[in-house]
């Protein structure tokens, strides 16, 4: 993982999305670097969620240029990103309540025993294998047959988060990853993020709270108006900076 | 965010708060986690009941080949309700198309001329396939499958009607294949029953330990998270749709065997016992959570207090009333768990 040249896991260079003959996007350009958590802010409307679509692969650009691993590629579906390796955790879409911690794990990739037409579940690699996945990224205390209703909403987050990595996830795309968690439980995800960034995964993420993304990202680009209004480390911007950006940008 | 969320659509997008809690399953995910629990109980209290009030004829080996025989009529339709609903989906429409195909094998194999056996695979890929155009039109439509399936409950029947001219229509007496499907054994006891246990392993196998099983959970629970990670939850879907209508034709072969004939009218509370059945065997009408054994053992409940009444000596129609009452026992304790799970989103 990041052993290319100039070391970007994903460039976007003037991207650019019409609707018709609204412009939702404007000569967008950034780069998230291998382990980079980038914080991706913006007002409403600013762009975020369109500039992510098409990172996922739901959205042709109308112009630019997406370079993954120091390559172009054109990405035809959230098949094709996802293969590569961009995955996306939705707050309220990743996970089935209804179902054990490790069937959601290995939704759609369950390990399995092909017997004609039939392929019976490897329950026990099931859950041992999400028991050894779980303890990888920090979650101690969670049986793997526990139904996903019994968790709390960050032990959710981290299970999504901790399968997107398990799949090969190279660049995890969270949106709002806490906006309905408490602060201990937002504290949980923030440490999961930390765990799959140390292991070299690169992350956006998409966030209201400026105090949040000012914590955990490595790297802020605000959105305006469709065009990229600023590109900070994190470093060079102050979390009352930030406030005052976007207010500005109203 | 004018453009929203990502294939956001929940109701619960803003404003779920959380609340302090622990992570001790709670009663209510052991319930989730043995849905057959509150049917077991109910079956219990029910056996002890009429032990008491006709004890003896309830538990004589007449009585008890009765009651499952009749449970494997019901209990193989509620296997496929059970299914359906927990992939999220409704079919009101089974009792038609247990008439239809009935009298479809009947027609087939006397008027028809063709051999018992061809009969029967053209009746069983009949109402395979009335099973796949219900989902088919649910899942082309998007309208709710309890509506679609209220329309073509409407419209098979009537095929049904036009089909048997309104008559009766009869298998051949005493066909060896039709015996072997559900012919008497003696003591009230008929060879559908063995079918019915044998249709009722493969089901629970099928739901509890292959790929397909869990998809079916999954798309039950949270469609859009199923189509996600790639689920095909149309073909899914449409899976449990026509493994619905294929059981609706095992159910109208299980009458034939037993009665040696099938009538327009027969059939027609079938789709709502059989959901009933699958209710009260702790599956939840939210769909994502149940058990195809909970709906065998729903289908014997059943079963159970319609014999128990008739030998205790209660008018039969008391029958509706307690079943009705048990149903909606039954869903109120199913949808607090739902509501439950809901809120812990």
């Amino acid at each position: 993982m990041g052993n290319n040249p100039n070391g970007c896991r994903l460039e976007v260079r003037n991207l650019s999305k019409r609707f018709g003959s609204v412009v939702a996007l404007e000569n967008v350009s950034f780069t998230v670097r291998p382990g980079e958590v980038i914080g991706l802010v913006g007002d409403n409307g600013a762009g975020k969620s369109t500039a992510i679509k098409i990172i996922c692969g739901f959205y042709k650009p109308t112009g630019g240029t997406i370079l993954w691993e120091d390559k172009a590629i054109e990405l035809d579906s959230p098949e094709h990103a996802r293969a590569l390796g961009i995955q996306t955790v939705y707050q309220d879409l990743a996970l089935v309540n209804t179902l054990s911690i490790a069937r959601n794990f290995f939704l759609h990739a369950e390990p399995t025993h092909r017997l004609g037409p039939l392929r019976f579940l490897d329950v026990k690699q099931m859950n041992d294998r999400t028991a050894q996945i779980l303890r990888d990224i920090g979650i101690k205390d969670l049986n793997p047959t526990t139904p996903v209703s019994a968790l709390s909403g960050g032990e959710r987050q981290a299970v999504a988060i901790g399968r997107t990595y398990y799949f090969g996830g190279k660049l995890l795309i969270l949106d709002e990853p806490t906006s309905a968690l408490s602060v201990k439980q937002t504290q949980k995800v923030f440490s999961i993020i930390e765990e799959v960034k140390a292991k070299g995964v690169s992350v956006i993420l998409i966030e209201h709270n400026m105090i949040h993304v000012h914590d955990i990202a490595d790297r802020l680009v605000v959105v305006r108006h469709g065009s990229v209004y600023g590109d900070y480390a994190k470093t060079d911007v102050s979390v009352t900076d930030l406030e005052r950006i976007l207010a500005g940008a109203r | 965010m004018q453009e929203g969320r990502l294939l956001m659509n929940s109701v619960e997008e803003d404003g779920a708060t959380e609340s302090p809690r622990t992570i001790r399953p709670s009663l209510m995910h052991r319930v989730v986690r043995v849905p057959e629990l509150m049917v077991l109980l109910a079956l219990l209290i029910v056996i002890l009941g009429f032990v008491i009030l006709a004890p003896t004829t309830f538990l004589s080996p007449r009585n008890i080949g009765a009651i499952l025989t009749a449970s494997a009529q019901l209990g193989v339709a509620a296997i496929g309700a059970a299914i359906l609903i927990i992939a999220g989906e409704f079919d009101i429409s089974v009792g038609s198309n247990y008439a239809f195909s009935g009298i479809a094998i009947g027609l087939l194999s006397t008027s028809g001329g063709f051999p018992t056996w061809l009969a029967v695979i053209f009746g069983l890929l009949i109402s395979t396939a009335i099973g796949l155009a219900n989902g088919g039109i649910t899942l082309g439509t998007r309208i709710p499958s309890f509506i679609t399936t209220l329309g073509t409950w409407l419209v098979w029947f009537g095929l049904t009607l036009a089909l048997s001219k309104g008559y009766f229509v009869a298998v051949k007496p005493n066909d060896p294949l039709i015996r072997v499907i559900g012919g008497a054994l003696g003591y009230q006891f008929y060879s559908s029953v063995f079918w019915w246990v044998g249709i009722g392993i493969i089901a629970i196998v099928l739901l509890g330990r292959t790929a397909l099983g869990n998809w079916i959970f999954a798309v039950g629970g949270n469609a859009d998270a199923a189509r996600a990670v790639g689920v095909p939850a149309g073909r899914v879907k449409l899976f449990a749709f026509g493994f619905m209508g294929l059981l609706a034709g095992v159910s109208a072969l299980f009458t034939l065997g037993q009665q040696g004939s099938m009538a327009p009218l027969y059939g027609q509370n079938l789709a709502l016992q059989a959901i009933a059945a699958a209710v009260i065997g702790g599956t939840l009408l939210t769909g994502g959570a149940g058990s195809v054994l909970g709906a065998m053992l729903g289908a014997v409940l059943m079963s159970m207090i319609n014999s128990g009444l008739i030998l205790a000596g209660a008018p039969t129609f008391w029958y509706q009333t307690f079943v009705g009452a048990i149903v909606i026992i039954a869903v109120v304790i199913n949808t607090s768990i739902s509501r439950r799970v809901a809120q812990m989103k």
